[in-house]
């Protein structure tokens, strides 16, 4: 195949201390050490598969979430990371996510749930927050599941190439 | 839902087919993106710069603008008509923001995006005042927050129903709560590695000196707590008037007021919803305290217990009312 420049555009979102900086970091490679809590959000690019990803991670705070909506166009995936340690704000985590679903602005997106932080005992398994989060009734996107853990590094290939490939026959082929 | 077809299961002929359409559906996308871009360049081109200072002249030119006519609304036969002029500004403004994204800082962006909050807040406002009341209706409530609506919570208009699903509750989690008038000291083994949870204390004390995996506490009033060092994060909500003793990686406070915060933070605190916080250097010890920083992974050495930075407080000039330093005389003695 003809070397293009595929450029695949990603959001990552979630509730604060979900873990998306440090998946974004540790997904390219970079120290995660002295990650702070994000004040505003980071764009990251990289190369990954033949493909360019613009990875934009915005804080999850709830005084910077009014502002997510200005993040929404030219989206083609949506990532929606959650601490699979915060039992008791999955029902937050779940609010959050239905009203991103009923944006129109994501209407084509693909969603990737990241269950983050399964490297920690007390977490939540997959299925777990699979039901907390209600997914199965989720019919206007393509959406997966995977569990992760953004220290140790686990899935994110994983979870990322999925996403990749469906955005990639979605968006590449369907015409 | 969410299946890709399996490249594997479809016959030679349609491999190609799905191929050729694949690469074509690359091209395609390709020269869509590199005409965008080039539309995008030129349109740049003909501004003078894309710089900030450009940028805060125009938006500022908008923003007086806008208020000019706010003014010019008071006054005005129909004031309905100027009110619609400023919303077709103030979209122009948002769009112009949204445009210019790429090249703020977080810090200019936020601004940007709080004066034009406050200008939709200002013009629901005055909409309400001249437009004609309605017979019946619900009304709207709107909570004033604190800071003159710079930080408006945002009301989704349409929330689709949510099935009521059961929170489960973290399995391998320690949980303490519903705690009054206690003095609670947990030993090591029963909190190393877990996920504490620590919910409704009120006038306890609370020692654990060992090393959680991570630690969420929600509204403890009156009480003194002190952890060991956690590798990770420490989450905080509704706590007031309380002293905490901390080491972790971040810190995260939320919608407490009027609490003391003796911490070891390798990367930064913040605070959102609060006040009346005060920070200090940890200071306590216990036997086995250097080993647990050692086991934990917690750097010792790397101590930003002064950088504190405050969502609801944006300005990089002035110190935020919200948090403040303890006088070293002031400073409780940890043991």
């Amino acid at each position: 195949m003809k070397q293009k420049e595929k450029e695949i555009r990603l959001l990552m979102l979630g509730l604060d201390n979900a873990g998306k900086t440090t998946i974004l970091k540790k997904f390219n490679g970079e120290d995660i050490h002295d990650i702070s809590p994000t004040l505003g959000f980071n764009i990251q690019t990289l190369e990954h598969r033949d493909y360019k990803l613009n990875i934009w991670d915005v804080g999850g705070q709830k005084s910077l979430r009014s502002y997510w909506r200005n993040y929404f166009d030219q989206t083609d995936g949506l990532i929606w990371v959650v601490d699979s340690g915060d039992a008791m704000r999955l029902k937050d985590c779940r609010e959050e996510l239905k009203s991103l679903l009923l944006e129109e602005r994501l209407a084509g997106a693909t969603l990737l749930v990241f269950a983050n932080k399964q490297d920690l005992d007390g977490a939540l398994r997959v299925e777990e927050i699979r039901l907390a989060l209600g997914l199965d009734e989720i019919q206007s996107h393509h959406w997966a599941i995977h569990g992760c853990s953004a220290v140790t590094g686990k899935n994110l290939l994983q979870g990322m190439d999925w996403m990749i490939a469906d955005i990639a026959s979605r968006i590449f082929t369907v015409d | 839902m969410a299946s890709i077809e399996p490249i594997a299961l479809l016959s030679e002929e349609e491999k190609i087919k799905k191929q050729k359409a694949y690469e074509e559906g690359v091209a395609k996308r390709y020269e869509e993106r590199i005409s965008k871009k080039q539309q995008r360049k030129s349109n740049i081109e003909h501004k003078p710069e894309e710089t900030v200072d450009y940028f805060w002249k125009e938006f500022n030119s908008q923003n007086s603008d806008i208020n000019s006519m706010f003014e010019q609304l008071s006054e005005a036969l129909e004031p309905n008509t100027i009110a619609k002029e400023i919303d077709v500004k103030l979209e122009i403004m948002q769009k112009y923001m949204n445009d210019s994204i790429l090249f703020l800082n977080p810090f200019d962006l936020r601004i940007a995006q709080s004066t034009i909050k406050k200008l939709q807040a200002d013009l629901t406002k005055e909409r309400e005042k001249y437009a004609p009341r309605k017979k019946f209706g619900f009304k709207s409530r709107q909570k004033q927050t604190q800071n003159g609506g710079q930080v408006p919570k945002k009301e989704p208009s349409v929330v689709a129903k949510i099935s009521p699903a059961p929170l489960p509750a973290s399995k391998n989690s320690f949980v303490l709560k519903d705690r009054k008038n206690e003095n609670i000291i947990i030993t090591p083994e029963e909190v190393f590695n877990k996920d504490l949870l620590i919910l409704n204390l009120d006038n306890c004390t609370l020692y654990i000196h060992s090393i959680p995996a991570t630690v969420h506490m929600t509204n403890i009033t009156n009480s003194q707590i002190s952890f060991g060092p956690v590798k990770t994060s420490i989450m905080i909500h509704d706590c007031v008037n309380t002293k905490f003793s901390l080491a972790c990686q971040q810190l995260r406070i939320h919608t407490s007021v009027k609490c003391d915060f003796y911490i070891h933070v390798t990367s930064r605190a913040i605070i959102e919803d609060s006040s009346g916080l005060r920070f200090a250097p940890f200071t306590n010890t216990y036997p086995n305290l250097q080993d647990d920083y050692m086991i934990s992974g917690l750097d010792e050495k790397l101590n930003n217990w002064a950088i504190v930075n405050d969502f609801n407080w944006l300005s990089n000039n002035e110190a935020s009312p919200n948090w403040r330093i303890i006088q070293e005389d002031q400073r409780m003695a940890w043991k």
